[in-house]
């Protein structure tokens, strides 16, 4: 316990530190790609070097006390400390993707109206009338590539004017929606081709997103909450990565997957890329151990957010195993709606999570995806179980998620950060 | 759509309806080209436009409330270096008036606009705890789609007597409020029937209980007694936004409704106005009759200013022609909308308006709305010929209503084209 304190009086980083560095990493990280950019950065600057997991040399060179990063193509990151002892792990994934609209890809029609289709599950009528920002990027005709972001920096917003009727029960939409990018196609194709040398037949190589213009905020007259987009999963990804960065001489090999498309199915370079495999055996060789044990000897959390009760639809929770705003970070035994991307933790590692928690003074709440049959979501568990890993489900809980203005508590940030730094941090026992 | 295009009307002394021979404008290019309804202006004309619309769009940033755009249109009149006199100003409502070359029984043009906007108002004893959150019980003022306002940041303004006024949630450094909503992974049975009900729309105020956001209400100069006493207004906090990387639409909480109230008072300052005008705001048209007392004391005013009796009073409004100017539907892009013209108003008034709309090189369309005009009716039962104009706008219950800049601008024209109309 003296030295927690002594580790605690070391620290310095507050709540609202992180809580302003969230809305930093929200910002600027508005689509899955800018979020791994500035992991990466965040990563090299604290001294992490670039490896790639296919480069057998390179694998053979991994010392203990490495500080690695694995770039899963421009839109995931997994960032890696090799332990004293390399041939066990500890692991911490997240998701950087969130919720918006994709913008498809072509010509801008002649009368200016931009089609876009959701990302992830939104509910239609928040994306109208609400001022969007188009970031994303572009690959021109000769292969370079453009990252381009436009909104009201320009002087200008786009806009959804129709959107697609619901085709769910839980209000969700696929139609595409109609965007204006101006009344006409000239004044948008000519902004793209004076300011970021884009013609209109590069865009057909494109992956452009319209999210929230606006910046986050706080929320609340005491200031206790950040409102913004995206939170759902960049508030535990920030959390993972201000961990891994700041975690003191973990004995275990301590990995933060940071991943893309964990709301599209987590496809491409998500959570079930075959990069994350070619990292472990990577690891594994340097480790001495075969290719599988290091997943086999690493105890993983998934991190994602999980629904707060929400103060004006309480039924829909089922409110003794609700997490609240507030009270601190979520452990989740069961995920999924008992069917759907479902995951369930060994008792053991519960246990121990709850153990770890108990010892530095973090409040852990017991949460379910809502009540039984009210619906419900999974996480990227599954993918992290499937290889091996034993798995838990711990979190954070937000209001509004999935909507462009979904809300989090600083407390709960900062109660998270601590958590997953221990997690990293915690030494071997005999 | 193609209705209405068809009602797009150009006024007779445009560039477009200039004589052939005359070199081709852009706008006579745009024409040809087989677009009839989407004008395209001379660079200089552009520059006005969104000059115009710059300003507007500070005037609504500034203006969220009532009261407050009182105070803005007050500060607007008074640039007019004395030309334009505050006949009467209330907390709630405002006249401003400006003498014309010809006595007042030769008639006067009226503005009337209202000044409010949708939103949420504030109970007298608001605080509540839901769920461990602060939370603010609220009412609807004016009609709202309510899951539109859902989870976007909301700013608080207050008033209270013999205080400074409350806001947060404007400036950038400021906290917002918010009215949450539901995840989609958990709508699916509690919001299959309606989203929210109208009861339901408390704003969240503080992660800490209402006794925290009770004493945060305090600490801001808000005791309880005050929220009981004051009127507290829950408005996005969002500044208005330009749409399109042209320009060409202006997003912003009241853009519709207040358009033709900036657009008069503007004109009020820049007119050299023939016969006398009055421009008044009032809080609201709703219900029909809410401003009408304040529109027959601002008319009795304005006449004994000038030494006029009760005779010369209703000598002037028989001579006078209403303009109600508040948002008639049409479709954006198309001009200034003139309401159904077919009950207020005798065709003699509506020419009267035309032909002011006309000098002053406005465009304008005729709105085939369905909603027949509450305020002119009430009007013109005063023996004051009335014709409803307003901008366009798209999404009026919503919190950012969507209007056309060019609309915005030839708000302006009809208003300096009629008051300067011989």
């Amino acid at each position: 316990m003296g030295a927690q304190l002594l580790l605690l009086a070391l620290l310095s980083v507050t709540a609202e530190d992180l809580a302003t560095d969230l809305r930093v990493f929200l910002d600027l990280g508005r689509t899955a790609a800018q979020a791994a950019a500035v992991a990466r950065q965040r990563a090299q600057a604290a001294g992490f070097r670039k490896l790639d997991p296919l480069d057998r040399t390179a694998c053979g060179a991994i010392r203990p006390d490495d500080r690695l990063l694995v770039a899963l193509r421009e839109q995931s990151v997994l960032l890696v400390r090799v332990g004293r002892q390399p041939g066990r792990g500890r692991w911490i994934g997240a998701h950087l993707d969130g919720c918006g609209l994709r913008v498809q890809p072509g010509k801008i029609p002649q009368n200016g109206q931009m089609r876009a289709v959701a990302y992830g599950g939104i509910k239609p009528y928040h994306y109208r009338d609400r001022p969007l920002l188009l970031t994303g990027r572009v690959v021109r005709r000769d292969g370079s590539v453009v990252d381009l972001t436009l909104g009201p920096s320009d002087g200008f917003s786009f806009l959804v004017t129709e959107m697609p009727p619901p085709d769910d029960h839980a209000l969700r939409a696929r139609a595409p929606f109609v965007v204006v990018a101006a009344q006409t196609a000239a004044p948008l194709q000519e902004v793209l081709r004076t300011r970021f040398g884009v013609r209109e037949d590069d865009l057909a190589a494109s992956e452009l997103y319209l999210v929230p213009a606006q910046p986050t905020r706080e929320v609340g007259l005491d200031r206790a909450l950040v409102g913004g987009p995206g939170q759902d999963d960049r508030l535990c990804s920030l959390a993972a990565l201000r961990a891994l960065l700041d975690a003191r001489d973990p004995d275990r090999t301590a990995a933060a997957l940071l991943v893309d498309r964990e709301e599209e199915g987590s496809h491409r370079a998500g959570a079930r890329s075959e990069l994350v495999d070619a990292t472990e055996a990577c690891l594994a060789q340097a480790a001495q151990v075969r290719p599988g044990a290091l997943f086999a000897r690493s105890q993983a959390l998934s991190a994602d957010v999980k629904a707060g009760v929400d103060p004006l639809f309480p039924q829909v929770h089922e409110l003794r195993n609700a997490p609240v705003l507030g009270g601190g970070p979520t452990l989740v035994k069961f995920t999924g709606g008992g069917w759907f991307r479902g995951s369930e933790a060994h008792a053991e590692l519960v246990a121990a999570v709850r153990a770890l928690a108990a010892r530095i003074g973090v409040p852990l709440q017991g949460s379910l995806s809502g009540r039984v049959d009210e619906g419900g979501g999974g996480t990227i568990a599954l993918f992290l179980a499937q290889r091996g890993m034993d798995v838990v489900d711990v979190g954070l809980p937000v209001l509004s998620m999935h909507s462009p203005f979904e809300i989090s508590a600083k407390s709960d940030l900062y109660q998270g950060y601590r958590l997953f730094m221990a997690f990293f941090e915690e030494p071997v026992t005999r | 759509m193609a209705a209405l295009a068809a009602c797009a009307h150009e006024p007779a002394g445009s560039p477009a309806a200039s004589a052939p021979g005359e070199p081709a404008s852009a706008e006579r290019a745009g024409r040809s080209s087989g677009e009839p309804a989407r004008p395209s202006l001379s660079p200089e004309e552009q520059a006005r436009v969104n000059e115009f619309a710059r300003a507007y769009a500070d005037f609504l940033a500034r203006a969220k409330t009532v009261r407050e755009a009182v105070r803005e249109l007050s500060a607007l009149a008074q640039k007019s270096g004395g030309a334009v006199t505050i006949v009467e100003q209330r907390p709630d409502a405002i006249a401003l008036a400006r003498a014309g070359r010809r006595p007042l029984g030769e008639g006067i043009a009226i503005v009337v606009v209202p000044l409010d906007a949708p939103h949420l108002r504030l109970l007298p004893a608001p605080l509540e705890e839901r769920e461990h959150f602060g939370m603010l019980r609220t009412t609807l003022h004016g009609t709202l789609d309510l899951k539109q306002w859902l989870s976007i940041p909301l700013a608080l303004h207050g008033f209270i007597p013999g205080k400074p006024g409350l806001v947060i949630g404007e400036q950038p450094g400021d906290p917002v409020l918010v009215v949450p909503d539901l995840l989609p992974h958990l709508a699916m049975h509690a919001q299959a029937e309606r989203i929210i009900e109208p009861s339901n729309m408390s704003v969240l105020g503080s992660l800490g209980g209402a006794r925290a956001l009770g004493e945060a209400l305090a600490a801001r100069g808000v005791p309880p007694d005050d929220l009981a006493t004051g009127e507290f207004s829950v408005v996005p906090a969002d500044a208005p936004t330009f749409v399109g990387a042209d320009r060409a639409l202006l997003a912003g909480y009241g853009a519709g409704s207040r358009a033709l109230a900036y657009g008069a008072v503007r004109a009020l300052v820049d007119a050299a106005p023939e016969h006398g005008v009055l421009v008044i705001g009032v809080s609201s048209l709703d219900g029909a009759s809410a401003g009408r007392p304040f529109v027959r004391t601002a008319i009795e005013r304005s006449v004994a200013a000038s030494g006029g009796d009760q005779w010369a009073v209703r000598g002037l409004i028989a001579h006078s022609l209403a303009v109600i100017g508040h948002a008639v539907g049409g479709e954006p892009g198309k001009g200034i909308a003139l309401g159904p013209l077919d009950d207020d108003a005798t065709p003699e008034a509506q020419r009267r308006l035309l032909r002011g709309i006309e000098h002053g090189g406005g465009r304008f369309q005729i709105s085939s709305t369905e909603a027949r005009g509450a305020p002119a009716r009430e009007l013109s039962t005063q023996n004051l010929d009335a014709i409803e104009l307003g901008v366009p706008e798209m999404g009026s219950q919503a919190p950012l209503p969507v209007i056309s800049a060019f609309d915005l601008y030839q708000g302006y024209r009809a208003c300096k084209g009629l008051f300067e109309l011989p």
